[in-house]
């Protein structure tokens, strides 16, 4: 199997405080691996490490084999490594269907015409109402994203990672705020995502970890406590100890 | 939630008000030319300034810039059609197109200084690059005519048959022609992929990059054809008035741009042209009728459209038909 993402004994440093501690990981092609552990463990962190918001202080990240260290996040975005935000990052006077075809369009590198409206592209229309109706957003196409519900938008940010067609996704929190009614959309869109895709999930759901991962990475004041199967999560004694502290 | 109905169509709606603007922009320069007959050359100035404050609209509004020196390219325009003018080149058409590809050089210019800083510090950088140009020219006196401004334009006929007559009537129709034919063009802009990306780097970078879009890139481009615009209406200024003055490079003038666009709204271009066209009528009307104390009156009114009215007249009118479902 093919190494997608390779990331080796990265570091970072907020002043004196070691946030992300000497982490390696790796995703296969097809991998599917949840980070968990508990808040302010670094996961978020590390997603921007790995994403290129951050610049490590120590360490290497090879895309594809390629080393992506010291490239921009917009060059690793280029080379397939999408991520998603925990908090949505949405352009609030813009309508859903702007949100999908504009990632289609940067995607396709047609964003520097001037003339003409995507409306008149159909294939780029077509491609965003299929992505959107997958998430069952269609019939919000030409709402303005200030006015629908918080749900909707993380569905929307799902929605634009897809359509950017990645190599490496990076969810951070995906099903954060959205309505437990709506999770199967979540969780059926995951189901769907093409799968030779790796994929690094961040989330708190334990539902949907054990129903999406195969693998487990638990991070603890910033360093790697745990790595296998969900199902050796429970009783590892490390994790207990992560989340439950020591006296117990 | 269902406070828009989702089957509405965009495009249609779109190209719609693209026509009924231009319409507008039309009625109202036929009107004003009939009613106001006496007062055409101070519509012309009002129509190049609109293409001044829609070139700022692009940069600051659309792109989220903030510049207190737009004038430096309608400056650079307005001195680039003077000093061609007065070295020979007579042709309307052709200085304006110097004063166009002046401002363009002088928007890519701006634009590489002024998107290096960020907030409070690319204001910084646009007021000093506004202020070294005009003491530039203002030194250069020998070229530019200096304190005394550059005088002794001779503009020939538009399309070798319209004389810039006295009255100003062959600038007024030019003037409106290219605002509307320059605000229907930058609808579309806007509107455009690229126009999209800039409004998304305004609204969000984070977003935008993690889309794989640059930022520095589409702003420069946006800057320049900003810079085109605004050079234009710059060389505007100087064939309809065939003078051209050390005021078309200042700081105030860059600023009173940036309160006209406030006024009308910034993002639209029809918020630019109502801007303009609100701020300079009740600019023109009150300091006659009250020399002393129209400023006073200028502040109010900016005050009341920016607590009642944020997103400006023209936003408040848009606003209104939205709702309508117009």
């Amino acid at each position: 199997m093919d190494t997608y993402l390779d990331v080796q004994n990265l570091s970072l440093s907020f002043g004196g405080l070691k946030v992300t501690n000497d982490v390696s990981l790796t995703l296969k092609t097809g991998s599917r691996t949840a980070l968990i552990g508990p808040n302010g463990a670094g996961k978020t962190t590390l997603i921007n490490l790995i994403a290129g918001s951050y610049r490590p202080h120590a360490g290497q990240i090879h895309l594809m084999g390629q080393d992506v260290t010291s490239l921009s996040d917009t060059e690793r975005v280029r080379l397939g490594l999408i991520r998603s935000f925990q908090i949505t990052r949405l352009f609030p006077d813009m309508s859903v269907l702007d949100h999908v075809a504009l990632a289609v369009l940067q995607r396709d590198g047609k964003t520097s015409g001037m003339f003409r409206s995507y409306h008149g592209m159909p294939d780029v229309v077509a491609e965003a109402m299929q992505t959107l109706e997958k998430l069952r957003l269609g019939a919000l196409a030409n709402h303005q994203v200030a006015l629908i519900a918080y749900g909707q938008q993380r569905l929307l940010e799902i929605a634009i990672a897809l359509v950017l067609k990645p190599k490496v996704l990076l969810l951070d929190e995906p099903g954060a705020g959205i309505p437990s009614s709506d999770m199967d959309r979540v969780v059926a869109t995951l189901d769907e995502l093409p799968p030779d895709l790796a994929v690094l999930l961040i989330d708190h759901d334990m539902d949907l970890i054990r129903k999406f991962a195969r693998d487990v990475i638990v991070l603890s004041a910033g360093t790697v406590i745990f790595r296998g199967t969900p199902d050796k999560l429970a009783v590892d004694e490390n994790v207990r100890k992560a989340y439950l502290g020591d006296e117990i | 939630m269902t406070l828009v109905s989702a089957e509405r169509p965009l495009v249609p709606r779109n190209n719609l008000r693209d026509l009924l603007g231009a319409t507008i922009v039309l009625l109202v320069g036929v009107g004003c030319y009939f009613v106001f007959p006496d007062n055409l050359a101070f519509l012309t100035m009002l129509l190049s300034t609109a293409l001044l404050v829609m070139s700022l609209d692009l940069v600051t509004g659309v792109g989220g810039v903030a510049t207190l020196g737009h004038a430096f390219i309608y400056g650079a325009g307005a001195y680039a059609a003077g000093i061609a003018s007065v070295n020979g080149v007579s042709d309307p058409l052709v200085l304006l197109l110097i004063g166009a590809a002046a401002g363009t050089v002088a928007g890519v210019v701006s634009g590489a200084l002024i998107l290096k800083g960020h907030g409070l510090s690319q204001l910084v950088i646009s007021i000093a690059l506004v202020q070294l140009a005009s003491e530039g020219v203002n030194k250069a006196s020998s070229i530019t005519g200096g304190s005394d401004g550059l005088s002794g334009l001779t503009i020939g006929p538009l399309f070798g048959a319209f004389e810039f007559d006295l009255w100003g009537r062959t600038a007024f129709w030019l003037a409106l022609a290219i605002v509307i034919v320059v605000a229907i063009i930058l609808r579309r802009v806007i509107r455009s992929p690229f126009g999209m990306i800039c409004r998304g780097i305004h609204r969000d970078r984070i977003r935008v990059r993690a889309m794989g879009a640059t930022i520095f890139l589409p702003l420069l481009k946006m800057y320049a054809i900003a810079g085109f615009v605004a050079g234009l209406g710059g060389a505007l200024q100087a064939v309809a008035t065939q003078v051209v003055g050390l005021d078309s490079i200042s700081f105030t003038t860059s600023a009173e741009a940036l309160v006209m666009l406030i006024f009308g709204g910034t993002g639209s271009v029809f918020g630019a042209l109502v801007g303009t066209f609100v701020f300079m009528w009740f600019e023109h009307v009150v300091s006659a009728a009250s020399p002393f104390h129209w400023l006073i009156l200028v502040g109010i009114l900016l005050i009341g459209v920016v607590l009642f009215a944020p997103k400006g007249l023209y936003g408040l009118v848009a606003g209104l038909l939205d709702r309508r479902g117009a």
